[in-house]
């Protein structure tokens, strides 16, 4: 290679390099001479550089090609060049030249067989003057974003921005484009226009090859996976406001289904499956969740908190984690600090919150309900009826407070304020950065009673130590107090739609009294709730920490030591006060006696205190190495001992208190006073290893395994291996997609693999005899044999298998990412197969009542799950709005591969077969309405003595009768395929995302209050007005009744597919609208940013699904659960 | 060379902290006893024992009003439902003839508790041997448990025929789960051989808690006569009535089922026995604030009034004032309308939707019921000795007609302060007296969860059931089959699971 230079430097090699300077040209004119002879010379090359200078790249194809190259201006022409990332075969020179330059602003040309590199010339600039730019740099949310490169288009300019996120650039004319771009963001350009001041907002990747991605015991990049990993960032999560980061999570991650099973606050029951339903055990279903490297509770942290989340699918990314991955990882990193200066944000929200959905038009009109009543009591056969004179009461009311209409569903819900307040304090130097995050949220509930109010402090620490040692790790504290009522939000639920129009849940006289009831010669409803939710209320305190410290020991070049320890501390206390409260009649008078004291489950108090203690750490051993430029390997080794213990601490007065006002235990009478007590601990042991390597980023191949040993199980089933391995093709490095200009990334990956499942309670192994000194959940082994004291028993109730070993989960998984278009669409595609086998049941479905034992856990049975899951983007920029759309698609299919005889429940109408989707439905047939006498006698004979507007069954065997050996196999357990759509557009200095989130297939069966009429008395929904009689012959609903009374009941209540409905929904989940204060002006308020918002969550749910909510976790057959919550809510961001 | 000591002390420390525990993942339940650390003394024995007795009082001990227990313990009554002696809303299936092997409550916990029961004592007959306990104090436990699991036998057997019978601890070997159902006759023989073994080998004593002779004798009588077997069934409650351990309680009949009135009294042979708090029944609150178990006219009516007549006959009957003039066993076992109840209002029986008119009384003190979930603590009683006096008669009337000891027997029972009934006529048939001791039997010992299994005996189940019209409205109807009731459904589902061809379904289901 020469360097001719123009000018060559008068150093002191000056006079050498002239001399050779002066060869040169002599040699040049040599070789044009000869230019002929060496076209013919001419070679191919083969190029294969990762972030080469170009000086080595060119040096590359001289030696290759056999052609000299000469570069005009020598080394400072070089000097503004970009690494150059080359994969060519066998190509023309010219092409491998092409290649190199491309965003270099340098030019070729071949003369005479040389090559000829020189700076590009100046566009025709000469006319006009340049001029300076400013600018600010921001992402979405309006944060400046710091060391971002602005390059002017086609030169060599180009300079970063500062810590506030401007930069300054010399632009040669007003026509220049800048090209912005930054990691983890789409590259734009931008042009000036003429503008001297610009704020360019930049718009997250949504597949950057070179995001780093966290995966089990390490970190990788993207572009290098190999395995089913979905990840999301915590800025894409808090565009949303939830108070549980797993709420958060709903759409977010394609494989990954978040179900939330009511709106209840602190108590959402959000259930998170990855790929379905993997197994019947009573190990579970949910996946394991890892936080900043140790095991951890999601929902402790504040979202604010959260850098990213990163889901591990298939075998291979999640079978390091061995034991615990059967469902798949979660993998959580909270926010580190970024070094610099103190960066203070506070963040504020205010959610409007009602209910979603609440049972439609229940009949609350007292006259109307009583005389359907009475309908219904004729019907049902039913004795009790209100008499006219009840009746005409409420007709004429003398006093309207006497005789109301009361709507129950007025008295439990109410439309609250949900507050959340978030500070975050970052920075760092000289190598040490900290992040702290202080966090409350208060959150009442609409259900009145109930409540959720969570402190949280999360603290960052990252040290690097010397040239060789870093430290630091991360505490979360976290502590909630939550209110509730001892049965449940669906009992109290219930117990409102138990109580009937003719009265409120106050004596009407101003006595404060509770009611009972009104006509309890008729009915006497259920609990008062709203005497519950102002009396007996109970109190849960959780205190949590969980903690992870690293320290990471760099041995050698590429050989690094860490180990992570920390310990999860969970201290949860629960107050279950019982106090005696009277219940009056309606119309009871001054000094009446009380009709019941109000159930509350008892009497007296019951505190219980739950903590468990749970030490994990680890240490391992990573290496990394490159070899011949084009073969790197990594290997990673490693050693984790965990240990859990937990105990619980109970005491109990169970008479009733002197005072209600004191609600400790020593307030209350002695002669009940009980206490309970016990230990749970388990351990795993773990080994665990991986080895990555890939040839030239082309071809990948990963490969996994873990030797786990629990306690759980017998010594000699204890060890377990679960291996994975991947691979992995990016077909866009082959050398015949070099000339495919369109295609930017395609991967191809495989894997397959194993992972298991220990999470069976205990000591299932052993044989052991259970105490059981007091009544707990009704049994007791104690015996009072004298009558003045009591004798504490044991029994041996449940057989024990010593045989168990553990349940596996092979997962097969093709897929592939797709990015086009100039990264500005991603596609990513994933096929699974999941086959769970040895599956570890209690095998009550194989132990005979005779035994007078319970079923003892043993491996039993198979379950597949097939699915796809696709995840597709689209960023554009289009004039001042730039747009990112982003969909996701999962789908998948629940099989029982292997189970045995089949087994039906009753109470969910469900059954276990063979080749069925695992609890499918399982029920009559509902075929109509019986509108005459001939039809009843015509069709096969009925269960019940069926007559004109009872429900029609149909008789699936065809023997003539109906009856429960014609229930069917009904689909619909579990929804066809979950879906999303994300849309965010900016414009300016505004953004508006709006979110859908959908589910297509489920069906729910519903029943009970709410949906059947008078169930223990509930209001039914007004459509029953309109229910069957002889001469409004409805097809759609049977004579009115009262459940659990007569044949029509029975006939009705009879499970059938008249009660399975269709849950299929498209809910617009969240939209939001915000607008980032320019800097110029953000400053004269002393903030360095400032964002507002107005959001909305919930606000529309597309379905045909009848009244409530459909999203929800099937927990039993009622109709009712506590509604979702519909949130308009307002923000605020700051940042100083 | 800092850095390297560093280094090799961290690497030390590392070493150290994974190799550290050895024995970590050997973990033992803290808070059970493990079996290999049990059976070592005579205080396991005692808590094996305790175990096997908490199963007389199980299940029925729930604080709220749900249905939970009812058939055991203090809620033993609910048996009576079935009868027409009582209505129970929850078991109006079983009660109107269309019980099936899903139809549940106590058709699968009858199944379910006397097995649990069962194998605690396999369990215990199985181990007990290996403590070293003298041999005097190893047969008394022995028979002690031997008579529970004849108890539990006796009620299986009764209510389905055949019935699997193991008398060996259930092991995970495959084998157990083959069995298939015993011919009755020899279930009966088992329950005949614990009983006399349990029978001479228990103490001769008035009844402590403990079982003694006396309730295994008792017991013994049941089984004959529940066999048609009169002469041991009156020889064998002859020899209760001759070794002269119990009698008739004379602190009045209610008192019997309350709690001052039970601790040492001569007359109860056995019982659940109850403690607050730790062990309780909600049987006050439960019969007082819900509908559920609700006694039937038919029963009220068939009280006589106080003259020895039925209230057809008697003048002292006055249809105003019903329960006056009655036999005082009526108003200390039934609720009726108008006595003071929840502590001092009166009892209206449409306030709690109490169609049938009644709430029970015996071993329910529904004053003390003030509020909801109130505990209480009054012994079941299982067995008393006017249950013994009454058999004796019933099978002595059978052997020899209404002889002497036949007036005495019953007499007794009549003659007691609290009861204070006159003697029955002198001079009655077999036939008659046979009548006039049902009759006795089912005042006496109304309520008290007998009903059913005498209608059984008597083979009146299927002629009395299906005359009942419950307060709903529907008649009842007894078909035959369910003279023996259908194993719960699981069971055979499990059977056909597991391969078990030989266990089948009680004919007729």
């Amino acid at each position: 290679m020469y360097f001719l230079t123009k000018s060559a430097p008068v150093r002191k090699q000056g006079v050498a390099k002239l001399l050779l300077a002066m060869k040169l040209t002599v040699a040049l004119i040599t070789v044009a001479l000869t230019h002929v002879a060496a076209k013919s010379l001419s070679q191919t090359v083969t190029l294969h550089e990762k972030r080469a200078s170009v000086q080595k790249v060119l040096s590359s194809i001289e030696k290759q090609s056999g052609m000299p190259l000469i570069i005009v201006n020598g080394h400072s022409v070089l000097s503004n060049t970009e690494p150059v990332t080359l994969d060519v075969d066998g190509v023309k020179p010219e092409i491998a030249l092409n290649k190199c330059l491309q965003s270099q602003p340098l030019t070729y040309s071949i003369i005479a067989g040389t090559i000829v590199i020189k700076r590009k010339e100046p566009a025709t600039a000469e006319a006009q003057p340049p001029m300076d730019v400013r600018g600010k740099v921001v992402d979405a949310k309006g944060e400046p974003l710091i060391g971002v490169n602005v390059r002017v288009k086609g030169t060599s300019l180009g300079t970063v921005t500062d810590v506030n996120g401007n930069f300054k650039i010399r632009v040669p004319n007003d026509q220049a484009i800048l090209t912005v771009s930054y990691v983890g963001f789409t590259s734009q350009e931008v042009a000036v226009k003429g503008k001297a001041d610009l704020t360019i907002t930049m718009v997250v990747s949504a597949s950057n090859l070179n995001e780093v991605v966290v995966v089990g015991y390490g970190t990788q990049r993207k572009a290098d996976l190999t395995g089913a990993v979905a990840t999301v960032s915590g800025s894409d999560l808090n565009k949303r406001v939830a108070t549980d980061p797993a709420q958060l999570l709903q759409g977010k991650l394609p494989g990954l289904s978040v179900v939330q099973s009511s709106g209840e606050a602190g108590n959402e029951g959000i259930s998170l499956r990855i790929r379905g339903t993997g197994t019947f055990s009573s190990a579970g279903n949910s996946p394991f969740v890892i936080i900043d490297g140790l095991p951890g509770n999601l929902s402790a942290l504040d979202p604010q908190n959260i850098e990213s989340v990163t889901v591990l699918k298939d075998a291979a990314s999640a079978s390091i984690y061995g034991t615990r991955a059967a469902n798949g990882v979660i993998l959580v990193t909270t926010k580190k600090g970024k070094e610099g200066k103190v960066e203070l944000s506070y963040d504020y929200n205010i959610g409007v919150t009602s209910p979603t959905a609440l049972p439609q038009n229940l009949i609350y009109n007292s006259v109307q309900y009583m005389e359907l009543w009475n309908q219904a009591a004729t019907n049902s056969n039913y004795p009790n009826k209100f008499t006219q004179a009840q009746i005409d009461l409420y007709r004429n009311p003398s006093n309207k407070d006497l005789y109301p209409n009361y709507n129950w569903l007025d008295a439990i819900f109410s439309t609250v304020a949900v507050q959340t307040h978030h500070l975050g304090i970052t920075g760092g130097s000289n190598g040490t950065t900290y992040n702290v995050g202080l966090g409350y949220v208060d959150q009442p509930d609409i259900m009145v009673g109930y409540s959720y109010k969570k402190y949280n402090i999360q603290l960052d620490l990252n040290s690097k130590v010397n040239k060789w040692a870093t430290f630091g790790g991360s505490v979360t504290l976290n502590s909630g107090e939550r209110h509730y009522t001892s049965r449940g939000s669906q009992d109290q639920f219930l117990s409102t739609l138990s109580q009937s129009p003719m009265y409120g849940p106050v004596l009407p006289d101003g006595s404060g009294r509770y009611v009972n009831s009104v006509f309890p010669s008729v009915q006497t409803p259920n609990k008062n709730p709203i005497a519950i939710a102002r009396n007996a209320v109970n109190k849960q305190n959780d205190y949590f920490i969980q903690s992870s410290f690293f320290l990471n020991i760099n041995l050698a070049k590429g050989l690094d030591w860490r180990t992570n320890g920390g310990f999860n501390f969970d201290f949860n206390k629960t107050y279950d006060f019982k106090p005696v409260i009277y219940q009056y009649n309606w119309f009871a008078k001054p000094g009446d006696a009380p009709e019941r004291s109000l159930d509350v489950n008892g009497q007296g108090i019951d505190v219980t205190d739950n903590n468990s203690f749970y030490p994990v750490a680890f240490t391992q051993l990573t290496y990394n190495t490159s070899f011949h430029n084009s073969h790197n390997l990594k290997l990673l080794a490693g050693t984790q001992v965990e240990y859990n213990k937990s105990q619980s601490l109970e005491g109990i007065r169970n008479l009733p208190f002197a005072t209600n006002d004191l609600q400790e235990l020593n307030a209350g009478p002695v002669a009940s006073q009980l206490n309970n007590g016990t230990t749970n601990i388990y351990a795993l042991r773990s080994y665990y290893g991986r080895l990555n390597y890939d040839y030239r980023e082309k071809y990948l191949l990963e490969a996994n395994a873990r030797y786990d040993a629990s306690s759980r199980f017998p010594e000699n089933n204890r060890w377990a291996f679960f291996p994975s391995v991947s691979l992995g093709w990016v077909v866009t490095k082959e050398r015949f997609l070099n000339n495919v200009n369109w295609l930017d990334n395609l991967k191809l990956r495989g894997s397959i693999g194993n992972l298991g499942n220990q999470n069976i309670g205990n000591y299932p192994y052993q044989e052991t005899y259970n105490f059981r000194s007091y009544y707990n959940g009704n049994t007791s082994y104690a015996y009072p044999f004298t009558g003045t004291t009591v004798t504490s028993g044991v029994v041996n109730n449940a057989l024990s298998n010593p045989n168990i070993k553990w349940e596996t989960t092979r997962v097969f998984d093709l897929g592939t990412d797709i990015s086009l278009a100039n990264n500005r669409v991603n596609l990513s595609f994933d096929w699974y197969d999941k086959l769970t086998s040895d599956i570890l049941e209690t095998a009550t479905p194989l132990t005979p009542l005779y035994y007078g034992l319970s079923a003892p856990v043993i491996n039993y049975g198979k379950m597949r799950n097939r699915g796809i899951e696709i995840d597709a983007g689209y960023n554009q920029r289009i004039g001042a709005v730039s747009l990112s759309l982003r969909g996701t698609l999962q789908a998948n299919q629940n099989k029982l591969v292997s189970y045995g005889a089949p087994a039906i429940s009753t109470s969910t109408n469900t059954i276990n077969q063979e080749g069925q989707p695992y609890g499918s439905f399982y029920m009559l047939k509902y075929l109509g309405i019986f509108q005459n006498a001939a039809e009843v006698t015509a069709s096969p004979s009925q269960q019940y003595n069926p007559q004109p507007g009872y429900m029609k069954f149909a008789d699936t065997n065809g023997d003539g009768k109906v009856d429960d050996n014609d229930r069917v196999i009904v689909p619909g357990a579990y929804p066809k395929f979950d879906y999303s759509f994300n849309t965010t557009a900016t414009w300016k200095d505004f953004d508006l995302t709006v979110f859908f989130y959908g589910s297509q297939g489920q069906k729910l069966y519903v029943s009970g209050w709410g949906i059947q009429p008078f169930n223990q008395g509930s209001p039914p929904p007004a459509e029953w007005m309109n229910a069957w009689t002889p001469s409004n012959p409805s097809t759609t609903l049977p004579m009115v009744y009262i459940l659990g009374q007569g044949n029509i009941s029975s006939n009705a209540n009879t499970a059938s597919t008249y009660y399975l409905k269709d849950a299929s929904f498209l809910k617009l989940k969240n939209v939001q609208v915000g607008y980032n204060l320019p800097q110029r002006f953000a400053k004269y308020v002393f903030m360095s940013a400032l964002r507002i918002y107005f959001a909305g969550d919930n606000l529309h749910t597309f379905t045909s699904f009848p009244g409530l909510d459909p999203e929800r976790v099937a927990s039993n057959t009622r109709y009712v659960a506590h509604p979702q919550n519909r949130v308009y809510s307002f923000g605020i961001r700051a940042t100083f | 060379m800092k850095k390297i000591f560093t280094i090799s002390s961290f690497v030390i420390a590392a070493i150290l902290f994974v190799a550290c525990n050895k024995n970590m993942l050997d973990q033992n339940p803290p808070s059970d006893i493990g079996s290999s650390v049990f059976w070592k003394n005579q205080n396991d024995a005692d808590l094996a024992l305790a175990g096997i007795y908490s199963y007389f009082i199980q299940g029925f001990n729930y604080t709220s009003s749900g249905n939970t227990g009812q058939g055991f313990g203090a809620g033993t009554s609910y048996w009576e439902s079935l009868t027409d002696n009582a209505y129970s809303g929850a078991y109006s299936n079983i009660a109107q003839g269309s019980i099936t092997p899903t139809v549940g409550g106590l058709q699968t916990d009858a199944y379910t508790t006397s097995y649990r029961a069962i194998q605690a004592c396999n369990t215990f007959l199985n181990n007990v041997g290996k403590i070293g306990l003298s041999a005097n104090s190893l047969t008394q436990y022995q028979a002690e448990v031997r008579f529970v699991r004849a108890y539990w036998y006796f009620l299986l057997t009764q209510l389905y025929g055949d019935v699997v019978l193991t008398t060996q601890q259930i092991t995970i070997d495959p084998a157990n789960s083959k069995l298939g159902r015993t011919p009755k006759a020899v279930v009966i023989d088992t329950i005949l051989s614990d009983l006399s073994f349990a029978a001479s080998k228990l103490p001769n004593t008035a009844y402590n808690g403990h079982a003694v002779r006396g309730t295994a004798l008792g017991y013994m009588t049941k089984v004959y006569l529940a066999q048609h077997d009169y002469q041991r069934a009156a020889a064998t409650a002859n020899t209760i009535i001759s070794e002269g351990k119990f009698s008739l309680y004379t602190g009045g009949y209610r008192n019997l089922f309350l709690k001052p009135g039970q601790n040492n009294n001569p007359e109860i042979m056995f019982s659940g026995r109850y403690q607050v708090p730790t062990a309780y029944s909600p049987a006050d609150y439960l019969y007082t604030y819900s509908s559920s178990f609700q006694p039937l006219a038919y029963l009220v009516n068939d009280y006589e009034c106080k003259d020895g007549k039925p209230i057809t006959t008697s003048p002292l009957y006055n249809p105003a004032t019903p329960y006056a003039n009655r036999d005082p066993r009526l108003l200390a076992s039934v609720l009726t309308p108008g006595v003071l109840y929840k502590g001092g209002i009166p009892f209206v029986p449409a306030a709690i939707g109490a169609t049938a008119g009644f709430l029970n009384k015996k071993g329910v003190d529904s004053t003390r019921a003030t509020v909801i979930g109130t505990q209480s603590d009054q012994d079941w009683v299982y067995l008393r000795y006017a249950d013994v006096l009454l058999m004796y008669a019933e099978a002595q009337n059978e052997i020899a007609g209404p002889d002497a000891s036949v007036y005495k027997a019953i007499n007794d029972i009549r003659a007691r302060p609290s009861v204070n009934m006159p003697p029955l006529p002198a001079n009655l048939s077999q036939a008659d007296m046979r009548e006039k001791i049902r009759h006795e039997r089912r005042i006496e010992l109304a309520l008290e969860g007998q009903r059913y299994f005498d209608l059984k005996r008597w083979r009146l189940d299927r002629v009395i059931i299906p005359t009942i019209k419950d307060p709903n409205a529907a008649q009842r109807t007894f078909p035959l089959r369910d003279t023996l009731w259908p194993v719960p459904q699981t069971e055979i589902d499990i059977a056909r699971a597991v391969g078990n061809t030989a266990f089948k379904q009680t004919p007729g289901y």
